[in-house]
């Protein structure tokens, strides 16, 4: 039984990943392209309010620190993301979830292992840049920080994979679900400390914050990478994380049995 | 064994009201109606049996073979599928289960059908022996093993077609639901995929239930069919037995000279205001009852000039769409 899920998972990985080494492009374009214009821009805006501001070092963050922080927050955000918008409700709409329901596994299952295969692949990015940046920086993250956050990022992901799933079951019932996937990226974007650390907010609105799952999907992984936490802190977010995946778990399987009483199966 | 006790299934259709004041009031409150898809359906089909389910397009095929797939939930009604409830969706009824929609690729479409092939294998736990051997037998018996390697999207329809109906049958389901697996093929192929689906029944004898505009497949394929109208079955059982009641009639073919058109339509209202008829150009069909077509034909010789004049048996197809249009139930 445990051999064959992990051949099963082996396989819809697989599958996946072939499909996406299908299109190199978007490997070079996402690795290259996408990391170096996001950190470069955050960096100079930083470096321009540094200048400005006429100090070194802002809520305990130096410039340079800015290069590793935004380096880490978006290869993070990306392995986190894992498939575009659409992974499921693309079934929904288009009538390929037909098939799913007619195979004698669980959908979910299969679903997590092709997403996986998208994170694996941006996971793969975040240890060539970061061997990069250490390379460069020398001070960068140590293999103890590296080991934790990597641990950290796969509860976050799962937890990620949990919510972003039960918003693409809601195209059961409307007509497009890509306006709430985009505001559940802002959310992260804002909430998450991926455009802006959290430690530059006000407090009140951080301390809010805190109440939703956000800061432990970006910010804390990206502080546990940098190796600015303790062990304790690690593991506190951790159980949180597992806290917020325990709900996420319960909303999916009520919107996913709800959604499939309803399910027309999409004409012809 | 399939069995199927007052099966009703009905769609909330929701419309929107044309123009711009039509969509801003959908915002609000939208309008809809509910569409009979299947109405009080009752069949059964025995366990080795290949039936054939006729209909209209919307006559309710594609609803009923989704629900005995358990893709969707009934309205009311029973259904048993081998003893299971399909909607259930318990793994050992999903593994002996398959289902070809022929207007739907299942294959990953960027991927050969080899590897979508290695994926089903764990998704059916297939052994490697039959998973193997079942590859051979199938990719053979539909003369496709040159392209196992290629990506599903550069194939043509028809190989296509192939590789979705080896996918389908490579772990040797007991109940097997063919919706249209013909649609869109040229001759040749709808050929191959036929005589494939006659070869493979014999050996391996699941229970079929195969629907398909194409009449030549439902009469090589099925000795019983089920004719469904507006969601209802209005008739179920050999074929032979429709075609019978319907072979007492033949029809004639002709043509006439340019100039008798007006003259000859004329001519067979009055004398044949009954009977069915169909004028295509010069060309012309009548219908009639077997012991008058001698006479008919005697009659149209006399005040025409006619050319290319054969007596034909009505083909199935031709009775089935009279069924189906004359049928008030
Ligand atoms: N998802 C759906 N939502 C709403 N109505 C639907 C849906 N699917 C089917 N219907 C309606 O149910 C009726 C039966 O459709 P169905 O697809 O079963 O027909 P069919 O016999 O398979 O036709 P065809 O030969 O064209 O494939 C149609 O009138 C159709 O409009
Ligand atoms: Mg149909």
């Amino acid at each position: 039984m445990i051999k064959h899920n992990i051949n099963l998972f082996n396989q819809s990985f697989l599958v996946e990943l072939r499909k996406l080494l299908a299109y190199r492009w978007e490997f070079w374009t996402g690795f290259l392209g996408q990391t170096f214009i996001f950190v470069g821009i955050s960096y100079f805006l930083w470096k321009s309010i540094f200048l400005s501001n006429g100090v070194t070092e802002m809520h305990g963050i130096a410039l340079t620190d800015f290069i590793l922080y935004y380096l880490t927050a978006h290869l993070i955000f990306k392995t986190m993301l894992g498939p575009n918008i659409g992974f499921i409700s693309h079934d929904i709409y288009y009538g390929t979830l037909n098939k799913f329901i007619v195979y004698p596994v669980s959908f979910q299952f299969i679903k997590i292992a092709s997403y996986l295969a998208h994170s694996f692949f941006y996971y793969a990015q975040l240890i060539i840049l970061i061997s990069l940046h250490k390379l460069l920086f020398g001070n960068s993250v140590d293999l103890i920080s590296f080991s934790l956050g990597s641990l950290t990022l796969i509860t976050a992901s799962y937890c990620y994979f949990l919510i972003s799933a039960s918003i693409e079951l809601i195209a059961f019932w409307a007509e497009n679900i890509w306006s709430l996937a985009i505001l559940l990226r802002s959310f992260i974007h804002i909430g998450g400390g991926y455009l802006i650390p959290l430690s530059f907010y006000p407090e009140k609105i951080s301390h809010f914050l805190y109440y939703t799952p956000f800061p432990y999907l970006i910010y804390e992984p990206i502080q546990i990478f940098r190796g600015q936490t303790s062990l304790e802190h690690f593991f506190l977010i951790n159980a949180i994380l597992l806290g917020w995946i325990f709900i996420a778990y319960i909303v999916f399987r009520l919107v996913w049995y709800r959604g499939n009483r309803q399910f027309t199966g999409v004409g012809i | 064994m399939i069995k199927v006790e007052n099966l009703c299934k009905s769609f909330k259709i929701y419309q929107k009201p044309p123009g711009l004041k039509g969509s801003l009031k959908a915002l609000f409150k939208r309008d809809y109606f509910y569409k009979n898809a299947l109405d009080n359906v009752s069949l059964q089909v025995e366990p080795g049996e290949i039936l054939g389910l006729v209909g209209a397009n919307g006559a309710g095929k594609t609803t009923l073979v989704k629900i005995l797939s358990g893709i969707i939930y009934p309205t009311s009604g029973e259904v048993s599928v081998l003893g299971y409830n399909p909607w259930k969706r318990d793994n050992r009824y999903r593994k002996q289960l398959s289902l070809i929609m022929g207007q739907k690729a299942q294959l990953w479409w960027d991927l050969p059908a080899f590897d979508s092939f290695l994926l089903l294998k764990e998704i059916y736990q297939i052994s490697d022996k039959n998973f193997y051997k079942n590859i051979d037998y199938l990719s053979n018996s539909l003369n496709i093993s040159h392209q196992m390697k290629t990506p599903v999207r550069k194939l043509s329809l028809g190989e296509r077609m192939k590789v979705e109906l080896m996918a389908t049958l490579l772990h040797d389901p007991k109940v097997i639901f063919l919706d249209e697996p013909t649609i869109g093929l040229d001759l040749m192929s709808q050929r191959a995929v036929r005589s494939f689906l006659a070869q493979y029944r014999k050996e391996k004898n699941p229970i079929i239930i195969l629907t398909s505009h194409y009449m030549q497949d439902i009469e090589e394929l099925c000795r019983r069919i089920a004719l469904i109208k507006n969601g209802s079955i209005i008739y179920d059982g050999p074929i032979d037995k429709i075609h019978k009641d319907y072979s007492q009639f033949q029809s004639i073919n002709f043509e006439v000279l340019d100039s008798d058109i007006g003259r000859i339509q004329n001519f067979l209202i009055q004398k044949f205001p009954e009977n069915e008829k169909e004028f295509i150009d010069n060309k012309i069909k009548l219908r009639l009852k077997k012991e008058l077509v001698g006479e008919a034909t005697k009659e149209l010789l006399e005040h025409f000039s006619i050319d290319n004049l054969s007596i034909n048996q009505i083909d199935i197809s031709k009775v089935i769409e009279n069924y189906l249009q004359h049928d008030q139930t």
